[in-house]
């Protein structure tokens, strides 16, 4: 039995090529971030992000072949995982009442990361804390979450934020301030954060 | 292993789904770069019709029917042109961020090099003929075309202030010509005292300029005739000046 652990992804896109089999390999290494990924970004149930998730291996299994090595298989699959989304979210048509579905876990990361860019107010409850980031998560427009998802939820640099958007790295950049500029905002109405003078 | 992925591999057994060839692909990908390089020749086409637009008028006449500088300017500008130029620009703009790596590049610097390789191209190709080639033909091939360009040199026609743009119909003397304006008016315009801007001979179906003075609804006098539109290479289609062979009727 070989050991797929140690192959990098480009080296088991070339095995599923040849065994059909080996696609397991790959979707073990993407399923949970991915599944994560489609749940913070579109807010669906577990049952319709596992529907969205099938549709995305399916759909990189097709398109194996045009997979390019330049762009690496990370940003590839989640730029096909963001398509569909979007896709999926457009059919069922809830894209604005959507809930953001966000573990407890992620929020207090964002909150994290988030402090060193705002100012969030300290002797807020823990609990009340998460809640209101999820609430001002759920209340930012999609673009701006899902640029926020994907930088510190998902950890992505600008470079592979830039190709699994589609876009250039300085619109990235932009998008980022202000998808923080708006959180900011939406987090002050709900005193989250205060601001220095 | 997970059950989803176990159960994503089963559909895929079950539903026989195999990947794409990658020769579908590459095709994909030739087809685009070949829709690309096809609009940017497009656009240096645009390019050289217009340089040829704005050259091949005369601009003596273009001033002193204009209002000044810009007025003149724009009524010598090939809307139509411009228009298809933006269209391709648009196209080519639309196309080249659908390349694999055309998204890391921004609009505004792609829209940029688009329109400095079309105005290389296109500055390259007016100077080898091609745009006025292009102009004819369609003028020759297209009616409404021809129609438009005649409309278009029609705001130079102002009479009144001494001023006709049209096509020489009959060489009818040494004294005298019977010409059409664009706008559809025929002149006798008399030439006795007339000046010649350029030495050139006069033709049937000759586009000419006159600069003059309105005698009568359908007489004119010209104390200034130029040639409309003359060809790219001078040294082309009309032949060097022979003033006692001026007048000649090809028909």
């Amino acid at each position: 039995m070989q050991d797929y652990s140690k192959k990098t992804d480009a080296e088991l896109v070339s095995l599923t090529l040849k065994d059909q089999e080996v696609f397991l390999y790959l979707m073990e290494r993407y399923e949970k971030k991915l599944f994560r990924y489609i749940r913070h970004f579109s807010g669906v149930n577990r049952e319709t992000a596992e529907d969205i998730l099938q549709e995305v291996f399916i759909k990189i299994y097709k398109n194996l072949n045009d997979f390019d090595l330049d762009l690496g298989f990370s940003s590839w699959v989640y730029r096909i995982t963001h398509n569909e989304t979007i896709n999926q979210i457009k059919k069922i048509n809830r894209h604005k009442t959507l809930p953001i579905e966000t573990d407890d876990d992620d929020v207090k990361s964002l909150i994290d990361i988030l402090e060193s860019d705002v100012n969030i107010v300290k002797d807020i409850k823990k609990k009340d804390l998460q809640q209101k980031v999820r609430k001002v998560l759920s209340m930012l427009s999609p673009d701006f979450r899902e640029i926020l998802i994907l930088r510190y939820l998902d950890e992505k640099d600008y470079k592979e934020i830039s190709d699994i958007l589609k876009k250039p790295m300085g619109t990235v950049a932009t998008l980022i301030n202000r998808a923080k500029a708006q959180f900011k905002q939406i987090a002050e109405k709900n005193n989250l954060i205060y601001l220095i003078s | 292993m997970t059950k989803l992925s176990k159960s994503i591999l089963g559909t895929i057994k079950k539903n026989k789904i195999q990947p794409r060839s990658r020769w579908q692909f590459v095709l994909l990908h030739v087809l685009l770069w070949v829709a690309l390089a096809t609009s940017v020749v497009l656009g240096s086409l645009a390019i050289s019709v217009i340089l040829r637009v704005i050259t091949g008028v005369d601009w003596e006449i273009v001033r002193y029917v204009g209002n000044g500088a810009i007025h003149s300017f724009m009524l010598v500008l090939p809307y139509i042109w411009i228009a298809i130029l933006g269209l391709i620009m648009f196209l080519a703009t639309m196309l080249f961020e659908k390349t694999k790596k055309g998204y890391r590049y921004s609009p505004v610097m792609v829209v940029i090099t688009s329109v400095v390789i079309s105005l290389l191209f296109g500055s390259g190709l007016y100077f080898v003929g091609v745009g006025h080639s292009v102009d004819t033909a369609l003028a020759e091939s297209i009616p409404p075309y021809a129609t438009w360009k005649e409309k278009r040199d029609g705001a130079m026609v102002v009479p009144d202030r001494g001023a006709l743009v049209g096509r020489i119909i009959n060489l009818m003397s040494d004294e005298q010509i019977m010409m059409i304006d664009f706008k559809g008016t025929k002149w006798t315009v008399d030439i006795t005292d007339a000046e010649f801007k350029d030495d050139f001979r006069l033709q049937l179906r000759q586009s000419i300029g006159v600069l003059g003075e309105k005698i009568d609804e359908d007489e004119f006098k010209a104390k200034r005739i130029m040639l409309w539109k003359p060809p790219v290479r001078p040294e082309g289609k009309m032949r060097p000046p022979t003033p006692p062979d001026r007048f000649k009727n090809i028909d």
